[in-house]
Formats: C-alpha cells, structure tokens, sequence
C-alpha cells in the first residue's frame, strides 16, 4: 500500500507536473480541515490540477487505487465540506481560476470551479452585470464551493441562490468520465442532472467548469438601515414590507449584542437602546425607487422604529452595508473563537426563535449575538467561545443542536447556506426518517457507487449511504410482484372505493393519447395514494400519473397503462401561512383554485397557465412546466418542498417550507420535470409572491419580425426589468383577434413609476423600429392585461392538437432566436405550412403551432433537431408521433439519467417510455 | 508445511534503540504568543488577498496556512526546523494584505516577524554549536554569507555615513563602466549576485544629509513638519526627498531634518533580526523627540509603516515604549499629510499624461491609507488616473524579498507589470523605494518605455509647471 502510494505520487508528479503535488506531512497538514475546524484530518496528498483534462486524470488515477476523493475550493466552508474525513486525496481547484469565457448576448458565463465570488462579479461589471449569489465570504470562496454548498448570501432574498444561477456543470465522474449535465439551453428536455448536483457537497463528482447565469446590474439601489426597541416589531416589519408588494433585495437583521459589537468596533453611533436593527435594500430602475423607499419608512415608522438612516448616494449606502458587513468581525473580536449556526425557520417563527436563543444563552451561560438573513428566515446565532476549553466547547454544541432542533419544531430545517458537512451530518436523521434518506442515497450509489467522492459527508455518521440505497433496491425489488395480477381490481377497490375505481367506459376519459388504462383510480388522500401505489407494484402493473390530464399529449407515445393513478381528490391545502409567503398543498389543486386563494391574501403565484381550472400543481410540477412570465423566475425556482410517493408506494419527503435549504440532495430539483418517471408527487410547497403593486404591458406590433427582434436586442440592453417578453408572430397575433407581422408583449410589475417607465422606455424604443402600434395595457375596467396574458399563455395549447394540428417547442440560446424563428418561417414557406410562433423572447424558447401533413411534420421537426437540437413535439394526433422521437436530440448526461431511472424505478413501472431516457 | 517465522514486532515496553529527536520549539524571546496566533480563526477570507496564494494555490503559502504552520511549531506538532515552516515563513512577502482583510484582526505582520526572529534565533544558536539537535535546515551558512549579512545589517544600515560612503561608491561603480564591466564579465553571476545587482537602484552622486537644516514654507507657514530622510532615500532616492521638501514648502509646511536619524529598521525587522531593529528605533526616537512639530513625514511607505509601529517593537522595554507611543502619534505618511491638511491647489500646473497606480502594500495594508495618494493624484490638472488590476496586490518587492525569492519576486513582478501594462499607462505611480526598483527592473526586463515615479515627484513637477 505504502509503496502504491509512493508510485501514484510519483506518476502525479510526472503527468501533471511536480508543483502540481502536495506531499510533505507538515504542507498536508494545512489542508487539514476548511473554515470549520471541529475535525482535523489530513489527506494523503494534495493535487493542484491547473486545467479540466489533469482533474480527469487525477480522478483516473485515484479511480484505480481506490482512494478517496475531497474537492476543495478555497477552504472557507463552516460545515467541514473539506475535510479529508478518511484522507486520501485532496483536488484543489485553486489555480483552475480562469473564467473562460463571458456570454452577454446570452447572459451567462463559462467559469472555472476556481473563480472567486466576488471576482467574476467583478469582471463582469463593466459589462453592466453581476453574478447575483453573493455568501458573506465572497471574497474568498469560489464558484465551485458555492456549487456545493448552494451558496446563498444577503442578496438571495430578491435574487435567488446559487441553484438559480446555475446553468449547467462539466463535471468529473467517480471513474474519470466527463459530462456536460446541460447545455444550460432553457426548457431542455431531461432529468434536471444541474440541480441534483448543486448542494451536493462534492460527494457526487468534481465540477470542472460551470455555465452560470448572469444577472443585470439594476439601474439604482435604495438601502434604509432601521433600528427598533425590540426583535418583535422589527421582525413585523420583515413581513410587513414583504406583504406589501415590495420586493427588496435584502432584509438583514441584527439583534442588540450584534449592535453593541459593531458599534464598539467601528464606532457606528447606533442609539444604544436599540434591540434589532434592519437593513432593507431594494432596487431596479430609477423610477417608483424613491417612493418605495418612502413606503419602506412609513412602515418602519409605524412600527415604532427608533432611527432610520435612509441612504440615498453610493457612500451613504456602503456606510450602511459596512454595518452589516463587518458585524461577524466585530463579534470575532470579543472571543477566541464563535461557532456560527445556520438553520432556517419560517419568517413568522423568527421572533419566538429570538426569544428561545437568548434563553439557550442564558440556559447554558454562554455569550450569543445574531446576524441574520431576515427576510429568508435565515438564522445565524453566533455562539462565543474559547475552543481550548472543552466545556465551552461543549456547551456551544449543545447550543447548536438545541437550535436545530427547535428550528425543525418550527417547521423548519438544519441549513440554510453552509450545508451539511460533517457538522450537521448526525442531525439528518432528525430532519428526515430512514426513507427520505435513503431516497437521497440513490444519488449518491449511482454518481459515486464506490463512496470515493467526499466520503463520510452528509449522511449520518452511522449510515452507509450505499448501504441505505442498496435496502432501498432490495425493499423494492422484494416486493414486486408479490401479488397475482388478478387481484389488482378488487385491491383498488378496496383501497379508493369501488365509487373511485374506473374500468372500460369509465376509464374512457383518463385516455392518454387515446390508450386507455385498465384502471383508473382516484385516491382521496395521500395514504390512498401510497396504498395504491403500493398494491399497484405488488401486482406488477404500469401506472401513469394524472393531474388534470390537461398535458397528457405530451411526450412519447407509450402502451396502454396497467393503472392510472389520478390526483383530483387530493386537492387541499396542507398548510398557509400567508405571512411566510410559503404554501403547501396536495398535488391534485388545480392553479386556478390555488390562485384564487392566495389573491384573498393579496398574494400570487406567478405565472399563466393553459386551462387554469384544470390544471393541478402537481401536474404542472412533474412536467417541469415554464410559462412567458419569468421575471420571478420559473415554477422550478419556486419550488420549496415535496412529498413523493415511491414505485413501491413508500411515502419520502425532501425539501421544506421554507425558502432557503441545503440539507441534502435536492430531489426537489430531480423531480421537477421528471414526468412521473421517477415517483407520483403528492405535495408540493411553494413560495409565493405579493402581488404587485401595480401592473401593465406594452403590446408593440410591427411591420417586420425584424424590427421586433431588433426592438428586442435594444431592450435587452437597458436596465429595463421586464417580467416577461413574448414575441408574437402573425400567426399568434391572429389567434390573439389581433393583426400585424410581429409584435412584443412586454410587461412590467411593481410601484406603478416603474412600471410607467418600461412602458415608456419600451414605446420610445418601438418608434425607433417604426413600430406600427404601441398600446399599453393595465387592469382597468376590462382586465385588458390579465386577459391578454391568459390568451398568450393558451396559445399553444396542446389538448386540442388534433388532425393536422401540431404543437413544438423549439429551444435555443437567447441570443439564437432570430436565427430560430428565421430558421422556422423559411421552413414554413419551403414547406407550404402555417406556423404560428410564440416566444419566451428572452429566453430562446419558441412555441409553435404547426399545421401540416404527416409527412412535412416528420422534416420539420427532424430539420430543427438537427440544427438546434432542442425541438420538442409536444402534441399532435397519437397516431403522427410514430417514428418521432418526439424530445429531439438525446440530452447531455443521458448516461446518468438511464442510471437514476432505473435505480429509483428499477422494475420500469413508472410511466414506461414516456420520456427522453426510459 | 513449514510454518512461516512471524518477524518480531517492537513492543511498546521495550526500549527503542534510538533516541527520539526532541523538536525545535519555539523559546521564550520574541515569541510569536499563543494569544496572537490563536486569533485566527481559520475562516480563509484572507486567501484571496494573498499574493503568494494567488500565484501558487498552496494552501501553506496562505496567511491561514502559515498561521497554522505557526500554531504546529508552537503546539510541538513540528518543529522549528520543518523545511516547510521555514520555506513559508521566507517566502511570506509580509505585505499584510491579509490584516487589512481579516474580520478576527489577526496581527499578522507581528507574529511573522516573531516567527523568523525565532527562526533567526535558532540559527545562530546552531552556528555558535549550541543546539540540542543539529539540523539541516538551520545549517549556518556559508561564511562569505554569513559576513556579507553581518557587513549589510550591523554595518551599513547601522551607521549612515558608512552607507553613504558604501553608497558613493556604489555610483561610481554604476558611472564609471565598472558596472559594464562586471557584467560582462560574468564575475557577478560566479558570485552568485547578479540576481542582486540587477535590484540596484540608480545612486544620486549627492546624498541628503541630515543636519537639523530647516527648509522654510513658501509663504506663510502654518505647520512645521519634521522629515524622515533615511538610508536608500537619502541616497538613491534623492530627488524624490527634494520634490518632498519643495511640497511640503508648498503646502505652508517648514520642514525640518533632525541630525542623527537614521535607517527605520524595516529590513531588520522583516528579516526577523528584531535586536537590530530596536536599536534602529530608540536611534529615531531619541533623534525626533523635543522638535515641538505637527508631524513627523514619511515620504517612503515602507519606513512609514514601520515607524507607526516603533510602540510595538518596543513594547517589552518600559523606559521606551512611552516614547514611542509619543513619537508614533507623530507619524504621517506624506500623503496622508497633505490630504489631511488639504493640499494646496494653487499653482498646480497642468500635467497631461496618463498614470496608473501601485500600491506599496505597507501604505494600502500596514497604514491603511489608499484614498489620499489617490486624491492627490486627481487633484493635478489634465492627469489622467486608470487603475490596473489588483492595484493592491504585492509587486513581489518587499523589502529584500528579491533577493531571498528571487523566482517568486519575479513572478509577481511579472504580475503586476502585466495589470500596469495593459491600462496603457504612459506612467506607473507609487510610494515606495522597493516598488519602484521592482517596478523599473521588470520594466527593463520587458524592455518598455514606461516611466515609474513617486507620486510626490509628480505634485512637485505639477507646482513647477504651475510656477513657469
């Protein structure tokens, strides 16, 4: 072994250089753990690859002596994410700090896993862009590390965290292979192999570039740093200016110790009675900044806020953050050391958590502030202590785990940001029981089937996770077809009720794709639904998935099912706290229901749908459906929680209600769009929205689809942030009752100067382009707008593609569109068919509703998979998609999507060759 | 079938035959405290900011890694002859960028300069033969070495006039062709200091000399100000000093220089000979105390920062360190100075060219100042101010780090050159004698024509053209 070990050294040295290796104990000693160091161990060797091909060949020779694998990207993780738990061999991506290359057409960038935070923003900024996740340690932490841990930071409240920048990752595989997870092209078909892999700690591969989304710089920013007498009305004020359609970019709190640390260090004259401070930022355009900021005031005053210091200018502004920024330095100062605790709650909880962290200090005599992220329900207790006194170290432990347990009372979970690591490994099993867990090991036995990557992470330290998946395999594959075929029927019966059970002519309008089921059950709750499940496994039968059936023309034609499983009567509400802006529902609520009820709350979620009334969420969940409303980002953004039913009807829950979570994989992310190939949703959790304060589109029709695209590119370019931007061909204005070559539909939420100014802005552009018309559109007397946008959103529909009727979807990269629809109206005419085109415009995603024969559909869609790979035949007669392989080109990463397939459903029972991998 | 013979294993019990190595620790002199280095709390946020982290990803060659390297030597997890303890503690620039960073405050400079006084230690220990273990690592040096040190530190920076005698001859050397000849020659590269020559500053064939001469302010004078003057300002950087006074003269300042300073004892300090530095310090104290003036100006960042820490150094001595807490209140880098007082922008003459900005690390980090020579700088007419990238990372300078790390000095020269370059400055500005000298040998190496000068030099050119 010893002398195996000195061989693979020397062969490191000879293939990627002698820098390249770090060999010496004492040198291997500083890579013994990261930020965190409540666990020191020290790898065999460290490699310092400097382009993707040496991690490949690092990972190959690891790969043959069977050694451990720990990505490390710059050390400042707080949950021991790098630590060498069992040695081996340490890849640090340290000089891999290249961004390779900058897409503003396309809003992305290629990055090395090596960039630092910080820098890339910084190097995009003269472009008038920034990589929005911005963790408190931007300075020092990569990309790569965000990757893993799913970064969030104070600025994720309005932006999103490292999930819903992440395009799509080149990563390593255990064994060397190297694959692309996407080609980061929205509304792709394919498992989401991007977001299993953001969160996951290192434990799945080595990401060696990433294609990462690039957020618009806003055109102004207001900040109001708010002091109050108590944690209560400051905590009211969070819910407050969320509730009332303001959407800052931040709400960060600090609670008095906090104050008093950063007052005495920087001098900052805060009054000193003051119990909580706030700081709010918001931004976008100029315009409606100002009176937002005064909105933002008047609640603060009502709240009884002591002080408010508004700043208006840049420097006013940094003086703010600096407040905020330095306040874990501050408190750094005043111990040796502090154990930072991350854990998140629903925002409502967040006073009674104040109140039991304090009594937790009392309780254990221990020093305590709290800096955290408000608006997300984000806590950071900071514990103080002297590490070389084990009792000290002791009772800030008891500290953590206190306050992760009361966290998961709350209805909340173990990490926000940091991860899980080692530090919060043994507190999974509080989080999720034995099924959740092993649900997640799947993941791991299929990216990391001999646990080299980042071994003994995540899971609890008394778990094997390859154990966990392979009783998992065994669970499954013993109880399958353990029932005579013949005693299906009578078993749903008894499950659902005979009244809930649809055979021969009954089960006539569950037909999909015009095959019908054997049997069509309608489960009342989710324990029918496992149960159904479960009888529907024992007895070897295929079952599909039934929402509304309003996309059931959607996907390959397949054989008809055994059972379909319909979710209509699980359409409840499990759980609505208006305040928290989170819900969670049954599966079966249909959006229109689900809409209704959060506009009485004065909240929305915030897209349009096809068919609304129809339409469940879980539905919509399992195709991974995107709408043209995408300013908030898509329903997968939205996306907090579900509750799955396995193939073998095991109930398993990942995710929560609240909006910031990295506790273990994120099957939320895989299950989205995984049309019930993988499981049945039955829940789902949502994060909603405020309605806006006001709302308008500016519709602008044009003589040419160029001078639209042109108009397009010119908006693209401004500061202007729209929430959605369809373009309209002829066709489409045409089943919109409207004429004209081309137009755009751009419309703009929020205070109702700014939405003013994008129509403006939009109009004056248009003219520049001849525009032949420019109307704007709000909800007056006749609901002009909302209706305009439920028309766009129905527009191709595909329940009523039939005869000769067809619906694509054609996806590219933004930048791509206007060489798409040229591609597609050439077509058209070369082929004498009408095409009626929509598209998301800023997001490359071509909707069209084609009228044809069979055989032009066959050319057309084989001519637009060939050039653009993406090109979706949604929906069209069953009897057309013969020979079609109807989701185009064969994704990245099919490889890993056959392998979870056929490890989450090994008996190939869930909705059998409906998707792309089956 | 024979058995096989298990081999006898040692057991615990019985004793070994060699005598276990005890390992170097750290002694009690100048030790680098647990209370300092316990400080750091390991959270890496000063990685990026480091420069011989930025250029090679070593996690040693981090201010947290070398924090560790130090907190192992000091917990006996190694000692303090590990090859990389000591490979790490040379090759730290020292240019605290890390401090300016760290949200824990960790003295960084401090416990470095600690640390090599230990490794200083040891090392003469072991030339006079009294170290318990005899180690490689600190294997005295050659003797031509150890003579050289002995002649440069205790000699040359001890006593001005022989550095300025060993000065003068360093100018005839460079004006009378023995310098062509030399290097011709190769003589240099066969004494191994070609590396070293090249790092040779253009001497002045006059010196400023310290006299307790005073330089009245134009005008009415509102401040009196005494001036630093040095060793390798006063002699290769002489004209820099003179731009400093005639500035000083403009902004209503009478400036004095006090007889008896001398070198600040940055070089000594650095390279951890903390003894020598002292004596330097009391020296400077003893020359600048009773003057009765507003401030005690430092043109040269390197010396500024080392005199705003004279209390520092001194803190064990009782009978000193007051006087230096009363002399380091005094202490203002040039350019804090005149933005402190407001500079005079009268008679500022237009200066049309294009500069960008190298900031000496002991002005951004050890003194904090990184605004003012920025002011300065945009305050002269028709200057045009474009900042490079990493403006503030080091120049691979610091101090005689050229000569100890040759290969990582050129490194980051290269670097740094490199972001200077590419803004298409027709001048590179700084703040320091060792940046400048960095600056200007790359410079020659990549055979550009770009100037570097003291942003000083250029407030005065502008007052001069302001005059005619």
């Amino acid at each position: 072994m010893k002398q195996d070990h000195i061989a693979l050294i020397d062969t490191l040295r000879r293939e990627l250089g002698a820098n390249a290796v770090v060999d010496n104990p004492d040198a291997l000693m500083t890579y013994d753990s990261d930020g965190s160091v409540m666990v020191k161990t020290p790898p065999d060797l460290v490699v310092l690859p400097t382009t993707p091909a040496q991690i490949v060949m690092a990972v190959q020779h690891a790969y043959r002596h069977n050694i451990p694998i720990v990505p490390r990207g710059a050390g400042t993780g707080l949950s021991g994410g790098a630590t060498p738990m069992r040695g081996g061999m340490v890849i640090g991506t340290a000089r891999m700090d290249k961004v390779v290359q900058v897409d503003i057409p396309n809003r992305r960038a290629l990055v090395q896993p090596g960039v630092i935070n910080f820098e890339l923003s910084q190097h995009v900024k003269s472009y008038g862009y920034k990589y929005a996740p911005d963790p408190s340690s931007q300075k020092a932490c990569t990309i790569g590390g965000n990757i893993a841990t799913n970064s969030g930071g104070p600025h994720c409240l309005k932006y999103g965290v490292t999930t819903n920048h992440i395009l799509a990752l080149d990563l390593v595989l255990h064994d060397g292979t190297r694959l692309w997870t996407s080609d980061g092209v929205s509304d792709r078909a394919g498992y989401d192999l991007t977001g299993v892999v953001v969160g996951s700690e290192g434990t799945l591969g080595l990401v060696v570039q990433a294609l990462v989304r690039l957020t618009r710089l806003p055109e102004a920013k207001r900040v109001v740093l708010a002091l109050f007498p108590d944690v209560v009305s400051a905590s009211e004020v969070v819910s407050t200016v969320v509730g009332a359609g303001y959407l800052p970019t931040s709400l960060e709190m600090m609670d008095r110790n906090a104050i008093r640390a950063v007052n005495e260090g920087y001098q900052l004259g805060l009054p000193p009675e003051s119990e909580a401070l706030l700081l709010i930022e918001v931004d976008g355009v100029e315009d409606g900044l100002d009176e937002q900021l005064e909105a933002i005031l008047a609640i603060c005053t009502q709240h009884g806020a002591l002080e408010l210091r508004p700043a208006r200018t840049e420097e006013e502004q940094n003086r703010a953050w600096a407040a905020r920024k330095n306040a874990f330095g501050a408190i750094g100062r005043l111990a040796p050391a502090y154990y930072l605790v991350d854990t998140v709650v629903p925002r409502t909880r967040l006073p009674f958590m104040m109140e039991q962290i304090e009594q937790l200090g009392r309780q254990y005599n221990m020093p305590m502030a709290n800096i955290f992220h408000a608006g997300d329900g984000n806590l950071h207790p900071l514990v103080l202590y002297n590490p070389r006194d084990p009792d000290e170290v002791q009772r800030a432990h008891a500290i953590a785990e206190a306050v992760m347990r009361l966290s998961i009372e709350e209805g909340g979970v173990i990490s926000g940001e940091h991860g899980i690591g080692i530090e919060k490994q043994n507190y999974m099993a509080m989080l999720f029981n034995a099924a959740d867990l092993q649900a997640m090991a799947v993941i791991y036995a299929t990216f990391n089937p001999r646990a080299q990557f980042n071994p003994a992470k995540m899971f609890p330290s008394n778990s094997d996770p390859l154990k966990l998946a392979e009783q998992r395999h065994s669970r499954i594959t013993r109880s399958s077809n353990t029932l005579a075929a013949s005693e299906l029927g009578p078993r749903l019966a008894a499950v659902v009720g005979q009244r809930y059970l649809h055979t021969g002519a009954g089960a006539a309008p569950f037909a999909v794709q015009g095959q019908t089921a054997t049997y069509v059950a309608e489960p009342a709750d989710l324990d029918q639904l496992a149960t159904v499940l479960s009888v529907c496994h024992r007895a070897g039968a295929t079952v599909v998935a039934w929402g509304g059936g309003t996309h059931q023309q959607i996907g390959n034609l397949i054989a008809a099912p055994d059972v379909i499983v319909s979710t209509q009567r699980l359409n409840r509400v499990l759980k609505y706290e208006p305040k928290d802006l989170t819900i969670s529902v049954e599966a079966g609520m249909p959006i229109a229901t689900l809409q209704r009820l959060l506009a009485a709350q004065g909240q929305m979620l915030p897209f349009e749908v096809d068919q609304p009334e129809r339409a469940t969420i879980g539905g919509l969940v399992a195709l991974g459906w995107t709408g043209a409303r995408r300013g908030y980002g898509t329903l997968r953004d939205l996306l907090l929680g579900l509750t799955i039913i396995e193939v073998d009807g095991t109930i398993i829950r990942n995710g929560g209600l609240v909006v910031k979570n990295v506790s273990g994989y994120d099957l939320v992310r895989l299950f989205n769009g995984s049309m019930g190939t993988l499981g049945i949703i039955a829940a789902v959790n949502l994060k909603v929205l405020p309605r806006p304060v006001h709302e308008s589109t500016l519709l602008a029709t044009f003589a040419t689809p160029e001078a639209a695209l042109a108009t397009l590119a010119q908006i693209n370019a401004t500061h202007l942030v729209p929430t959605a931007v369809e373009y309209l061909d002829r066709g489409a204005l045409a089943q919109l009752g409207s004429v004209g070559e081309a137009a755009l539909a751009v419309r703009a939420e929020g205070m109702p100067a700014a939405c003013e100014r994008h129509m403006r802005d939009v109009a004056a552009l248009a003219q520049q382009h001849a525009a032949l018309e420019t109307r704007t559109l709000t909800d007056g007397d006749h609901n002009d707008h909302s209706a305009l946008w439920q028309a766009i959103a129905s527009l191709a529909s595909t329940h009523d593609a039939i005869g000769d009727i067809a619906v694509l979807r054609l996806c590219v990269p933004p930048a791509d569109l206007p060489a798409a629809l040229a591609h597609v109206a050439e077509l058209a005419q070369t082929h004498r068919c009408t095409i009626a085109s929509s598209a998301h415009a800023q997001h490359g995603v071509i909707l069209m509703r084609v009228s044809c024969e069979q055989a032009t559909l066959h050319t057309l869609h084989r001519t637009l998979v060939q050039r653009w790979r993406h090109c979706h035949l949604l929906a069209c007669a069953p009897e057309r998609k013969a020979g079609i392989a109807v989701w185009g080109a064969e994704p990245e990463g099919a490889v890993l999507m056959q392998a979870l397939k056929r490890a989450y459903d090994p008996t190939l029972r869930l909705n059998p060759g409906r998707y792309v991998v089956s | 079938m024979a058995t096989i013979p298990t081999p006898k294993m040692a057991s615990a019990s019985e004793p070994t035959a060699v005598e276990p190595i005890p390992l170097l620790g750290f002694s009690d002199k100048d030790r680098p405290t647990d209370e300092l280095i316990n400080a750091c709390v390991h959270c890496g946020l000063c990685l990026s900011s480091c420069p011989t982290y930025r250029e090679t990803g070593l996690e040693m060659s981090s201010p947290r890694g070398r924090i560790q390297l130090m907190k192992s030597v000091s917990e006996g997890l190694i000692g303090l002859d590990s090859p990389v303890f000591q490979e790490q503690m040379s090759q730290c620039l020292n240019c605290r960028a890390c401090e300016a960073v760290c949200p824990s405050g960790v003295q960084y400079g401090t416990i470095l300069e600690a640390s090599r006084a230990q490794i200083a230690q040891a090392r003469q220990l072991q030339e006079q033969k009294q170290l318990p273990v005899r180690s490689e690592t600190l294997k005295g040096r050659p003797l031509w070495q150890r003579s050289l040190h002995q002649i440069v530190f205790n000699g040359l920076f001890n006593d001005m006039r022989q550095f300025r005698a060993f000065s003068g001859l360093m100018s005839l050397y460079q004006r009378t062709g023995a310098q062509w000849v030399a290097r011709k020659s190769g003589i240099l590269k066969l004494i191994r200091m070609a590396e070293m020559e090249t790092m040779l500053p253009a001497t002045s064939r006059h010196f400023v000399v310290p006299q307790g001469q005073v330089y009245k302010a134009e005008g009415e004078a509102t401040y009196m100000v005494a001036m630093l003057t040095g060793c390798i300002m006063s002699t290769a950087f002489v004209h820099v000093h003179e731009a400093t006074i005639r500035v000083l003269q403009k902004n209503h300042c009478d400036v004095i220089l006090p007889p008896n300073q001398g070198c600040c004892g940055a070089l000594h300090g650095h390279s951890g000979d903390l003894d020598g530095a002292r004596d330097l310090a009391r020296r400077n104290i003893a020359a600048f105390e009773g003057l009765g003036v507003d401030a005690i100006i430092v043109n040269a960042a390197g010396c500024g920062s080392t005199l705003k820490e004279y209390h520092h150094l001194l803190h064990d001595d009782p009978e000193w360190h007051a006087r230096a807490e009363r002399f380091v209140a005094k202490i203002k880098d040039v350019h804090e100075w005149l933005t402190e007082i407001g500079l005079n922008r009268e008679g500022l003459g237009t200066l049309p060219i294009q500069v960008t900005y190298q900031e000496p690390c002991h002005l951004v980090h050890a003194q904090r100042i990184s605004t003012p020579p920025r002011t300065l700088l945009k305050a002269i007419p028709g200057l045009e101010l474009r900042e490079m990238a990493e403006s503030a990372l080091c120049c691979g300078s610091a101090g005689i780090y050229n000569i100890t790390q040759p290969e990582m000095a050129a490194r980051l020269g290269e670097r740094k050159i490199n972001h200077a370059l590419q803004t298409g400055a027709q001048v590179i500005v700084t703040a320091n004698p060792g940046c400048h000298v960095q600056l200007v040998g790359e410079l020659r190496r990549k055979q550009r024509d770009v100037q570097v000068r003291f942003i000083i030099e250029l407030l005065d050119e502008a007052y001069q053209r302001g005059a005619a």
